[in-house]
């Protein structure tokens, strides 16, 4: 039995110590998901709570038998934003991601360019449909396999390959575009 | 722009972090609050409860069709309860009917004794009756002379 397991057993058991483990592994990786397809830090940190929330009240439902529970994670998040865009008509979408979500950068000049980097990549995204978007983001941002992919998504891992092949092909040109006219 | 481009432009993504004080916040509230154990009427709904139920009503359903398979109809008939009160409806209307038809003609037979007792004109108390009976009984005692005589004849026959 994995460490991971281990932890999630005791979760399962109702250990909040044990899922604040599981959060701290998972919470940069999901807002990272959530923040790059909404591109509003206060709509990605209510919905990363909402995510986690649902987590752990759901927890016993939760079974392993070769379904990671990271993939699992990412179902839940998938389904808020998609939930998110359907209920909420009113939400902001703000296309330049703030400069204080990109905290690693110990320059000023790094952080300035890697935000312009950022804002840049998360505008040709956003232009892609939702299945390119999460695909895109777990595999290129948090370098999820397929594996963790599909069962994320609930499609074939073929799928997923083709969905992924199809949204690369589609940022590249969008990208072209973008900086041809710029 | 090439794919190798553009996959290390995504690396820049992976600098984006939570506010610390965001993720410190969010995880307190959210282990403060207790995860649904699965009681009360939502633990119905589970998958395990509702499987293990499933299960129950097949093992029931299963040895209630395997049981009644060897039984012939009357005996299936028999744990209706429907019909099993319609019947004993019925016997009761035939019992009642059939007591009926006995205490009409109990009736009938004790009023046509009462009235044959009641009268004085039948043939065991009518007096010129009994005479002439009495008349027949003497023809009676002449037809025995005539058989006294015959065998009287058939003896001198014989010896």
């Amino acid at each position: 039995m994995t460490a991971e397991r281990k932890i999630i057993n005791k979760a399962k058991k109702g250990d909040n110590r044990a899922f604040g483990d599981l959060y701290d592994t998972y919470v940069a990786p999901i807002y990272r998901f959530i923040i790059i397809r909404t591109g509003n830090k206060s709509d990605a940190e209510d919905l990363t709570h909402q995510v986690f929330l649902s987590a752990w009240q759901n927890i016993k439902n939760y079974d392993f038998k070769g379904f990671p529970f990271s993939s699992w994670l990412y179902r839940i998040a998938h389904n808020a934003v998609i939930d998110f865009y359907r209920t909420n008509r009113r939400h902001t979408d703000i296309d330049s991601i703030p400069d204080d979500t990109l905290s690693h950068e110990p320059d000023f000049g790094g952080k300035v360019d890697n935000l312009i980097r950022v804002n840049f990549i998360r505008a040709a995204i956003k232009d892609l449909d939702e299945d390119q978007q999460s695909v895109i983001v777990m595999k290129f941002i948090n370098e999820l396999s397929n594996k963790e992919i599909s069962d994320a998504l609930g499609k074939s891992e073929g799928a997923v390959r083709v969905i992924q092949h199809r949204a690369l092909k589609r940022l590249r040109s969008q990208i072209d575009e973008k900086t041809r006219f710029n | 722009m090439k794919k190798q481009d553009l996959i290390k432009q995504f690396e820049s993504i992976r600098s984006l972090e939570p506010d610390p004080g965001f993720v410190s916040n969010s995880k307190n509230i959210i282990c403060a609050v207790k995860p649904e154990r699965g009681f009360g009427i939502f633990r119905a709904f589970q998958p395990a409860f509702l499987g293990s139920f499933a299960v129950m009503v097949a093992v029931v359903m299963g040895a209630y069709f395997v049981g009644s398979r060897g039984e012939s109809t009357l005996g299936y008939t028999s744990l209706n309860g429907e019909r099993i009160s319609n019947e004993l409806d019925g016997a009761n209307i035939d019992i009642e009917l059939q007591e009926l038809a006995y205490k009409q003609s109990i009736n009938s037979a004790v009023a046509s004794a009462l009235q044959e007792i009641g009268n004085d004109r039948v043939s065991h108390l009518n007096g010129p009756l009994l005479k002439s009976e009495s008349a027949g009984f003497s023809v009676q005692q002449k037809t025995d002379e005539t058989g006294t005589k015959i065998e009287n004849l058939l003896d001198a026959a014989m010896f």
